[in-house]
């Protein structure tokens, strides 16, 4: 299993949810449940599974766009991040994580909380909080070790 | 006069302001008005990003006076510039969020550090208020080392 494959299977889990995230991913959970009760794809994650690689690459990077053109002149990480274009790259679960770290790795910006959101997790040490290259510098090596990055 | 920061800050149209550094992610306005140009400040929930302790990791106002407590800035009453003393303005929108700060110079012009984008030298703090930002509604100061 790889490493996005792997994060897709225990984001569709309860207990994958770490308390952090669980205000983003009750709602997803939630969906998930409705789709199973009625025996076909509700989720946001589970729809997007079913994109090919283009069409996601498509769907991302217009999202991506969008949240950088409207939230370029913000320091509210708030704000930023409740943006509903970021809101639905985090919807779009651990299909995003290759495009997010690609992003990353062009020009780091703010994904640390959608990558956190995701994974539940959050490998920056508190001594690297704000250095907006190391923490990208954090989690591109969080991401080769998972296998999802080369 | 730069469109694109015309378009995000009306008041800086038929101005006259200078931008002091390229458009980067590095640190933000509430550094930059802290004289730190190496990271974003900011109280998230997920501290993910530099506060400085003990200042509450909370978006109002208070949180953000006792952040700037700690490099020793007071509340002061408003922003007219006075001989020795270093002001900062914070932003706030209409429900109370800061959003922005600005640091005064020495010549009583403002530095601003507009997200992710430039700094500039602007002379009014009008000039950056308005949708994007909302209104100075914070004023801070301390003496000038």
């Amino acid at each position: 299993m790889t490493g996005v494959a792997a994060l897709q299977d225990r984001f569709s889990q309860d207990a994958y949810v770490s308390q952090e995230s669980e205000q983003v991913g009750r709602p997803i959970r939630r969906l998930l449940r409705i789709g199973w009760e009625m025996g076909r794809s509700t989720s946001i994650t589970e729809s997007e599974a079913s994109l090919s690689s283009d069409a996601l690459a498509q769907r991302f990077q217009h999202l991506a766009k969008i949240w950088r053109e409207e939230c370029a002149h913000l320091s509210s990480i708030r704000e930023m991040v409740l943006h509903s274009a970021y809101q639905q790259i985090v919807g779009m679960g651990p299909s995003a994580l290759p495009f997010i770290f690609a992003e990353l790795e062009r020009k780091p910006d703010h994904w640390f909380w959608a990558l956190r959101a995701i994974t539940g997790e959050d490998p920056v040490p508190s001594e690297h909080r704000g250095n907006v290259a190391q923490m990208a510098r954090d989690w591109l090596q969080w991401a080769s070790k998972r296998g999802i990055r080369p | 006069m730069n469109q694109h920061l015309g378009r995000l800050f009306p008041g800086l149209r038929g101005v006259s302001y200078e931008i002091t550094s390229p458009a980067q992610p590095d640190y933000n306005c509430i550094a930059w008005a802290a004289g730190d140009d190496s990271r974003w400040w900011w109280p998230d929930e997920f501290h993910q990003y530099y506060w400085p302790e003990p200042a509450p990791r909370l978006s109002t106002l208070g949180a953000f006076a006792e952040a700037f407590r700690t490099l020793g800035f007071e509340v002061c009453e408003d922003s007219t510039s006075e001989l020795g003393w270093e002001k900062i303005a914070i932003f706030a929108s209409p429900d109370g969020m800061p959003t922005h700060a600005a640091r005064q110079l020495p010549d009583g012009t403002w530095t601003s550090k507009l997200g992710n984008l430039e700094d500039i030298k602007h002379r009014d703090l009008r000039h950056v208020g308005g949708d994007a930002y909302g209104e100075p509604t914070l004023i801070l100061r301390r003496r000038r080392g």
